[in-house]
């Protein structure tokens, strides 16, 4: 049993690598072999993958500012930042020690919590959850200082994104023009690899620098990482406790657990007066670490106790303990206890073996931000697409996940966060669903008498109006000093490219609008909310933009540095465009070796036998992704 | 950048941009590739680790062994378009000599009878190889206010009953309630029928519809400590009548019940009518192996022969008690007649129930 967990756990971690895959991944990899093993050896295999996967997608996202997960989007902040310092080892075992710490406190309040879960989880209903989601969507604006306007605008466009599909709600297909390939959405791992994997890809690939600028030797790192846990003690217990309370909920899910996590972590910091957030700061690490982990152990509860998926992942464990004659419910405690202690055990050595296996790991592939960037983006570029393929399983996903990638880029060009964009992005639908289950279900002051939601919206006025009150209080010259959430881009826009973005805003939302008049009632209410939002939010933006222009008393150009960069971008988008009509005419595998060998050798100047040593290796990859990880590698035209 | 680059690279890049624009639109994914010889390719239209997708896998390795010159099924998960995308994809290929079957249920089946517009499919005339059925019961909390199912005749007091999507499953006891007369509210939008318990359990839902198994093992602790109770169940059909169902001896049958109504509306007619053609697909043969429209006969008699085999033996009863429900195996060509009689539904009938899943419920058919 126990080495069916360390394959569990190996292909937990594998999978947590390879960015864009996660927990579900991991699962649907192992799923089927679980029908061939003993129930005991099959639930411990399944139980090692998910309880490590978010241990290891840390990895790709702090070294090379790529998203392992879409959960693990929030690494990209203070994680990377440190990576670009040197830091890489530092944050990197300060996340690993911290989700071990995670996943064990889950575990101990598991344990001492199943006997009176039952009443706590019946407790916390959709209005409880629904405020929890819309403390998510106001966290947004809390991550947006800095540029607040665009990052909220930019968080409407999540939400407007997140709407496409079919409705929770009235079962209608909204936004999709007739297409199959929109009917389920756009695929949250296609969506934030774009936005934030694509987007660094245009910016480094023409250029020839490694991510790290400074080498640091990484041994030293690790040690600070494991100091910084012991300092930042609280941070650590917070974050698990919200991961564990996350996951008792199912509905909000991992990556709103974990942007949740770094939330509160930023709050707390703020109120101490030394926060370092979004320049690096090992806190803004160690909360989503803990809380991730956290997660996943706190979803075991609903997942055991009440046959309800507490996360993606569970729902696969359910199908297999189902097939196993396991039935999950209140009757499992009584009956099967020997079986949720093996679950509650499997998880906790997974937790230990995971990390320190992931240590393992990390220390190679850390040195990956010190290689130049084309020769990593000629493997990472097919990776991102056959990730982001997995889910709509449509080529036309390509297309999307170039046009997010541009609008990354754009974002990161003028400083407006890409954060909010994601995490609106993944609230969108449960924010619809639990807004009409909760006025469907109860009458107004049925539910917004209860007391958890007072407290939320207590806590939401108390954010909004003391910020404001002080500044009325204040009234001050001094600069505010602003948090930047968006990397710090060496050269300033020109004015009229601020202008153009808040115009295309303007004129997307309208659209958004104009086109929603065909939905039913139901189907139109958000769509209409979203769309009138971002309207607001982008003529405000277009308010300051007008005044910078004023202030400046011109329109800009582009000098001869940012013509230069724009050259440097275009080819770029050159280069993924040649690279998607490859595998459009001769499908994945070979579009791949083919795009490899050129891309190596013109762009990343690789000599000739090294070139086909690699591209061989990266065709090498994709094809056991594809026939031992259960990956569709997509077909072209001709093969 | 250095300049002769740039330029080696743009007019490599312009040339392949002239070569490729021909293939800028994205080439369909779902061509039939058979996996091989010895390999029998099962297309799932549900995600991987679903209800349907685990039935499928569970079921086939059976079939495997039982035919000689099959090594294995492969299954591939082609989800998307509420299971429409990976069934019309099955039906385009177009294969009729068994290696390619499809694992269809309840969801895939309403949509063609309730006429969605991108349906490709028609059940009515596929082949049913084999098929599975499974009961439910309609559960209320003791809490909700609801004694027996009298309340819910002609009842003043409105009841919340919460589920999915009003015209995916949850439609067979939304009929059954319109029969009744029953003041309903639907409370939609859940994640799946996990959710739509625990909300009963919340007090946010007053009624929910469980499969047999999910009832006995999560609801019948309810039932036994006096939290919760029964209303009716679906029964099952054996010789195309409905009868209690075995594992709820106990549980009077919606027919039962409905049979036992002294004054009925033709609505209330109507509604009994629809109720009884949607819920042979929905649950009497809710989830199955299917093949295509012609196929050969030899195909067909093989998983007669198979369903046969496995129904008589004991180790394979005992393995799948849990994985199909505690129902047995159906063969295709037992089933078919009451499958296709029905899918015949009557004009007046099917427009009974778009209008109210339009006008009650605002479902969106198109």
């Amino acid at each position: 049993m126990l080495l069916f967990l360390g394959v569990g756990v190996l292909v937990g971690i594998i999978i947590g690598v390879i960015p864009g895959l996660g927990g579900t991944g991991a699962v649907a990899v192992l799923m089927p072999f679980v029908f061939v093993l003993e129930p005991n050896q099959a639930i411990a295999m399944i139980i090692g993958a998910v309880a490590v996967v978010h241990t290891s997608d840390v990895i790709t996202s702090v070294v090379l500012g790529i998203p392992g997960s879409a959960s693990a989007s929030v690494f990209l902040l203070d994680g990377h930042e440190m990576a670009k310092k040197g830091q890489g080892g530092r944050a990197l075992s300060t996340s690993f020690i911290s989700s071990m710490i995670g996943g064990l406190i889950g575990i101990v309040v598991l344990t001492l919590i199943v006997p009176i879960a039952a009443p706590i989880v019946t407790a916390f209903g959709s209005p409880e959850i629904f405020a929890l989601i819309v403390m998510g969507i106001f966290l947004t604006a809390l991550l947006s200082k800095g540029n607040v306007a665009k990052g909220l605008l930019i968080s409407a466009f999540g939400l407007a994104l997140g709407l496409i599909g079919v409705s929770p709600v009235s079962a209608e297909y909204r936004y999709t023009f007739n297409s199959e390939f929109l009917t389920d959405g756009i695929g949250l791992v296609a969506a934030a690899l774009g936005i934030f994997g694509l987007a660094e890809i245009i910016d480094l690939v023409a250029k020839r620098g490694a991510v790290s600028k400074e080498r640091v030797a990484l041994g030293g790192g690790w040690r600070q990482g494991m100091k910084d846990v012991g300092t930042y003690k609280s941070d650590v217990l917070r974050g698990s406790a919200v991961g564990v309370g996350v996951g008792m909920l199912p509905g909000v899910g991992t990556t709103a657990g974990a942007w949740l996590a770094y939330g509160q972590a930023q709050a707390f910091a703020g109120r101490r007066r030394d926060s370092t957030f979004g320049k690096g700061d090992p806190r803004g690490v160690i909360a989503p670490s803990a809380a991730s982990n956290g997660i996943e152990s706190g979803a075991l509860i609903p997942t055991l106790l009440f046959g309800v998926p507490g996360a993606a992942p569970f729902a696969l464990l359910l199908g297999v303990l189902l097939i196993f004659g396991v039935q999950p419910g209140p009757s499992l405690i009584t009956n099967d206890l020997d079986l949720v202690y093996l679950i509650v055990w499997a998880f906790a050595i997974a937790s230990v073996i995971g990390a320190a296996l992931a240590f393992f790991l990390a220390r190679p592939l850390a040195r990956l931000s010190f290689v130049s960037f084309p020769v990593l983006a000629a493997a990472l570029i097919p990776i991102l697409f056959m990730s982001g393929f997995q889910e709509p399983l449509h080529l036309n996903v390509f297309y999307l996940m170039l046009a997010l990638g541009i609008v990354g880029w754009i974002c990161k060009v003028t400083h407006i966060p890409r954060a909010p964009f994601l995490i609106a992005f993944v609230l969108a639908e449960p924010l619809e669903r639990y807004y009409f289950l909760t006025v469907n279900a109860f009458s107004p002051d049925e539910w917004m008498t209860r007391p958890f939601v007072i407290v939320i919206a207590i806590i939401l006025t108390g954010a909004i109006i003391v910020p404001l009150v002080r500044r009325q209080r204040k009234r001050t010259s001094k600069v505010e000093e602003t948090m930047q959430f968006s990397e710090k881009s060496d050269m300033t826009v020109p004015p009229f490219v601020e202008l153009a973005v808040s115009i295309a805003a303007l004129l997307f939302f309208t659209a958004a609008i104009v086109m929603s008049r065909d939905f039913s009632e139901n189907g139109q209410l958000f769509p209409l909310a979203v769309g009138g939002a971002g309207i607001l939010l982008a003529l405000i933006s277009l308010g300051w933009d007008i005044s910078r222009v004023r202030g400046e008393g011109r329109l800009g150009r582009f000098d001869d540095v940012w013509l230069q960069r724009l050259k440097i971008v275009g080819m770029s988008i050159a280069w993924i465009l040649a690279y998607i009509w490859l595998v459009f005419l001769v499908g994945m595998l070979v579009g791949s070796a083919a795009f490899a060998l050129v891309f190596l050798l013109v762009v990343a100047r690789m000599k000739v036998v090294p070139t086909i040593v690699y591209a061989a290796c990266i065709v090498g990859a994709l094809y056991l992704l594809a026939e031992f990880a259960q990956l569709v590698p997509p077909a072209g035209y001709l093969l | 950048m250095n300049p002769t680059i740039s330029r080696r690279a743009l007019l490599g890049t312009g040339a392949a941009a002239a070569l490729l624009s021909a293939v800028g639109c994205a080439p369909p994914q779902t061509k039939y590739q058979p996996s091989g010889a010895g390999i029998v390719d099962v297309v799932v239209p549900y995600g991987t680790g679903g209800g349907t997708d685990t039935w499928a896998r569970f079921i086939t390795p059976y079939f495997a062994d039982r035919q000689p010159d099959v090594d294995r099924y492969q299954v591939e998960n082609v989800p998307g378009g509420e299971s429409i995308t990976g069934t019309n994809a099955f039906v385009r290929s177009n294969v009729t000599d068994g290696r390619q079957t499809l694992v269809a249920s309840a969801t895939t089946y309403f949509q063609s009878m309730l006429g969605q517009s991108t349906v490709e499919f028609d059940f009515g005339r596929m082949e049913p190889l084999a098929l599975n059925g499974t009961g439910a019961v309609l559960w209320t909390s003791a809490e909700s206010g609801i004694t027996s199912v009298e309340d819910l005749v002609g009842n003043t007091e409105q009841y919340r009953y919460g589920g999915m999507s009003a015209s995916g499953l949850d439609l067979v006891p939304l009929l059954a309630l319109e029969a009744l007369g029953a003041n309903i509210r639907g409370v939609f939008g859940m994640e799946g029928r996990g959710p739509s318990r625990l909300a009963v359990q919340r007090g946010e839902s007053d009624l929910d519809f469980q499969t047999t198994s999910a009832y006995l093992s999560q609801v019948q602790p309810m039932v036994d400590s006096g939290e919760a109770f029964p209303l009716f169940a679906v029964g099952s059909l054996v010789d195309g009548q409905v009868v209690r169902d075995t594992n709820l001896p106990n549980v009077p049958t919606f027919a039962e019940i409905y049979e036992g109504l002294d004054n009925r509306t033709p609505q209330q007619e109507l509604a009994y009518n629809a109720f009884q053609a949607f819920v042979v697909p929905g649950f009497f043969y809710q989830k199955g192996l299917w093949a295509n429209e012609g196929t050969d006969a030899a195909v067909i008699e093989t998983y007669g022969r198979m369903v046969a085999d496995l129904n008589a033996d004991e180790d394979f009863i005992t393995e799948a008690k849990d994985a199909l429900g505690g129902y047995e195996l159906v063969s295709g060509a037992d089933a078919r007649a009451d499958f296709r009689r029905a899918l015949q539904l009557d004009e007046d009938v099917l427009a009974f129930t778009k209008n109210l899943l339009e006008d009650k419920y605002d479902a969106v058919l198109d």
